[in-house]
């Protein structure tokens, strides 16, 4: 019996340590202040965010739009599924310009698209960001004589600067500053403000020819290693989206049978013109750009006549040149797009949320731990520790699996706190007609918890299902509801009858003890 | 040991005709209500349209908001001051956009116009175009109904007939009482009130179903000894404590939500609470009293033990 309680604290104390260690995160990410999230390192706080409980827009403020293809005016021959992947692919390659930390875009339905802006949000420019109509352009990346030739001048006025601006050491300053940060043509995330500084100023944008300009990729990682690429090309396009009729990712090239390549077919009428920019340029880059966002960069390997080409990708996976290919046809034909649905709360309003339905949540916990604590006595403390677990727990879980904390999702950790007492009432209840009908003490809660359990399960998996059903039907905030009522029963039964019956067991297998306060 | 339930012996079932009564009363005030406001006051997510919240540093008067979004052509709209925070004003359209813009955008700029150096800001916005509003009424219905499809299937494998049908009984009379009080309070029926609405269900079943074991436990004991009507009201009397602590602890808890949790969960808070009181009473009042005013008409407990 003694080894038997053992092994069950032991599970119940592995479950509350790793519940301990998720949700530490959380008391972490709430406890940074602003002034803190300065001081630290970016990682740290983005891993700590990324661990922490999500709060839905519901509660931290933020706007939730939904798109969907605009079936009226697609073009003949394009499904509606298509057109939509077109625009998912011009919407994330904007992800940058939301403004916002972690803006979330999906896929949803057939035809729609689901962007989440967390936090504050400019409404109308973030309408613009997703409404405007893609631009697809072809541009020559510059010759390496005149790459040398930009990139000195810029480091000859951006050292003078750094010399001017010094207060220490100009010793320090490196001969080529702009050219230090730029390593085989990529830039680490956390050097691309002083590169944007270095590039907006006066002096350096007067040493840029006027038919050149310096454009980035979107960020990229490898190895953990954030950057972007930066291209130096002609600003003028030598071809625009319009000219593509098609672009398909395939399998196989010349070098490798198994690499992926996009084949892009051009309309007879830009045939002629890409045969002379490829005749013209072989050997050199040419940058496709969607948007001011560099994608990729081919060399020219021959003149193209037949307006049928192929881009080789060397390094890079099927899903890159899915991508490639997918932006490739976006730019050829923008999908038409409506915007069907939009929900925008503001963060005062979300705050202001949060901290009533927290003390709402506290304030009528507080009162049941006291009506059961009376009414139940010794018994009832055990309850009590049982909700107080079970909340522990569901957090927890919730903060693991990445699931996102609602405003009605704080309703359905109300109705779990009454879930937990129920299956604790009903415990109680039977084991007081069990002592009441003779039985000895340890008889009693055996024969109690065992007639109880039949009631709790069914009367649990009702409310279960009904939670299943409503996790399908909703969307957002009632979707965090039905996510918290399913978690929360779950956890109940490992806490209100699993940790309840190992405690009490265990008060009463101690000699001496005969009776419990019930 | 504090017990106040210990050895209660209450009438539930000499209560059940006064019962029906009530609960009927309920219901016709409930569909009087929807039928007196036309209809039951559909939130955004079901009707479309346009909702925004603004907000004012200084108060403002409806008259005057009406006038400045008049000129923009949305005389029709319904202006509401938010009682909760301080100057705040909730306008609801049946448009979506206005020229292209959304109406959160277009009053922005028309109420900054008209009250400057008032702090207009908005606060909340949404939108619901036609094709979502639709795809949700549908998404509804069906939800609604595989819920209750889901609970019959549930019930017809749990329970025994008689308290099967009573117990579906009491379900529909839960939710539709429910539906018709908050109709009286004029809440809002949105999706979040049809989540509410399915959490009753698996309440309301929940109860019927704890009164049911213990009404099977005590036939087995009882049977021939004391009437069917008695030992239903013994379950029900000895359910009693459960029943009410249970409902009295997630009552506190929902009713801290609805008092203090602020405006945005209010209705939903309050539909959960209508919920659980008319399950509660509806487990010990409905659900028995039909079962023993079945058996009264067609005995089928009574024959097997030989007559009471």
């Amino acid at each position: 019996m003694r080894t038997n309680l053992g092994w069950k604290f032991m599970i119940v104390l592995v479950a509350l340590g790793i519940s301990l260690w998720q949700l530490s995160y959380t008391i972490r990410n709430f406890s940074i202040t602003p002034e803190m999230r300065k001081t630290l390192s970016e990682s740290y706080v983005k891993k700590i965010e990324k661990k922490a409980l999500k709060l839905g827009l519901d509660l931290r403020g933020g706007m939730h739009i939904v798109i969907s293809v605009d079936r009226d005016k697609l073009p003949e021959g394009i499904s509606a599924r298509d057109a939509r992947d077109r625009a998912l692919e011009i919407i994330r390659n904007r992800i940058d310009q939301f403004g916002v930390a972690e803006p979330e875009i999906a896929r949803q339905g057939e035809d729609g698209i689901v962007i989440q802006l967390p936090g504050v949000v400019d409404r109308e420019r973030a309408k613009e960001i997703i409404g405007k109509t893609a631009l697809l352009e072809f541009k020559l990346v510059e010759s390496p004589d005149n790459l040398e030739r930009i990139v000195k001048d810029i480091d000859r006025i951006v050292y003078e600067y750094e010399l001017k601006q010094a207060d220490y050491d100009t010793t320090l300053i490196p001969q080529n500053p702009f050219l230090s940060l730029v390593y085989r043509g990529r830039i680490a995330e956390y050097d691309l403000p002083i590169l944007e500084k270095y590039l907006s100023l006066e002096e350096v944008k007067s040493v840029i020819p006027r038919d050149v300009e310096i454009l980035f990729s979107k960020l990229k990682e490898e190895d953990g290693m954030k950057y972007k690429l930066i291209y130096i090309v002609k600003r003028q396009s030598v071809l625009t989206g319009e000219a593509l009729v098609d672009a398909r990712m395939q399998i196989g090239t010349p070098k490798n049978p198994t690499a992926p390549r996009v084949d892009l077919t051009m309309k007879p009428e830009a045939r002629r013109k890409w045969a002379m920019i490829t005749g013209a340029n072989i050997d050199r880059q040419i940058a496709i750009v969607l948007d001011g966002i560099a994608q990729s960069a081919p060399r020219v390997v021959e003149r193209i006549a037949t307006g049928n080409s192929m881009i080789e990708m060397p390094g890079a996976d099927t899903k890159d040149a899915q991508d490639l290919a997918l932006i490739l046809r976006a730019g050829a034909l923008p999908a038409p797009l409506e915007t069907i649905e939009e929900r925008t709360v503001g963060p005062t309003l979300g705050s202001d949320s949060v901290r009533k339905a927290g003390k709402a949540m506290i304030l009528g916990t507080i009162l049941v731990l006291i009506f059961m604590a009376i009414y139940y006595r010794g018994c009832g403390l055990i309850a009590n520790f049982a909700v107080i677990l079970n909340i522990f727990f569901l957090l927890a879980l919730l903060s693991g699996l990445g699931a996102t904390l609602t405003l009605p999702g704080i309703a359905g950790i109300v109705l779990i706190i009454g879930t937990s007492v129920d299956a604790n009432v009903l415990i109680y209840e039977r084991i007081r007609e069990e002592l009441l009908a003779g039985k000895t003490t340890r008889a009693a809660i055996g024969a109690g918890y065992g007639r109880a359990f039949r009631t709790i399960l069914d009367a649990n998996v009702t409310t279960l299902l009904m939670a299943i059903v409503l996790y399908y039907f909703g969307t957002g905030p009632i979707r965090g509801f039905a996510v918290v009522l399913s978690i929360g029963i779950l956890c109940n039964f490992f806490t209100a009858i699993f940790i309840t019956r190992l405690l009490l067991d265990y008060i009463t297998s101690r000699p001496g003890v005969k009776r419990i306060a019930i | 040991m504090v017990s106040l339930f210990g050895k209660t012996n209450i009438n539930f079932i000499d209560f059940r005709r006064k019962g029906f009564i009530i609960s009927l009363a309920l219901l016709v005030v409930g569909i009087i209500s929807v039928a007196t406001q036309s209809g039951l006051n559909y939130g955004l997510d079901f009707t479309g349209g346009s909702f925004v919240e603004v907000h004012f540093n200084e108060d403002v008067d409806i008259g005057s908001i009406r006038s400045v979004i008049s000129d923009v052509g949305l005389g029709d709209a319904v202006i509401q001051r938010v009682k909760e925070a301080d100057y705040n004003y909730m306008i609801r359209t049946r448009l979506t956009e206005y020229e292209g813009k959304s109406m959160g955008t277009v009053l922005n700029k028309v109420l900054n116009e008209k009250f400057s150096d008032n702090g207009v800001r908005i606060e909340r916005e949404e939108m619901v175009g036609p094709v979502i509003s639709r795809a949700l009424q549908a998404k509804a219905i069906w939800v609604v109904l595989l819920g209750m499809v889901i609970i019959l299937i549930y019930v017809s494998v749990r329970f025994t007939y008689r308290f099967g049908i009573a117990s579906v009984i009491a379900l529909f009379h839960d939710v539709l009482i429910t539906i018709g009080i908050l109709s009286l309070a004029r809440a809002e029926f949105s999706s979040a009130t049809i989540a509410a609405l399915l959490t009753i269900i698996g309440y309301s079943i929940n109860d019927s179903i704890v009164l049911s074991d213990r009404v099977k436990d005590n036939l087995k004991k009882e049977r021939g000894k004391r009437s069917f009507s008695e030992i239903i009201n013994a379950s029900v009397n000895q359910n009693l404590a459960r029943t009410v602590n249970t409902s009295l602890t997630t009552l506190f808890v929902l009713l801290a939500l609805y008092l203090l949790g602020g405006r945005m969960i209010r209705d939903f808070a309050l539909a959960l609470l209508i919920g659980v009181i008319i399950g509660t009473y509806s487990s010990i009042v409905i659900v028995a009293g039909l079962v023993v005013e079945w058996e009264r008409r067609l005995p089928v407990y009574s024959h097997k033990a030989g007559g009471r």
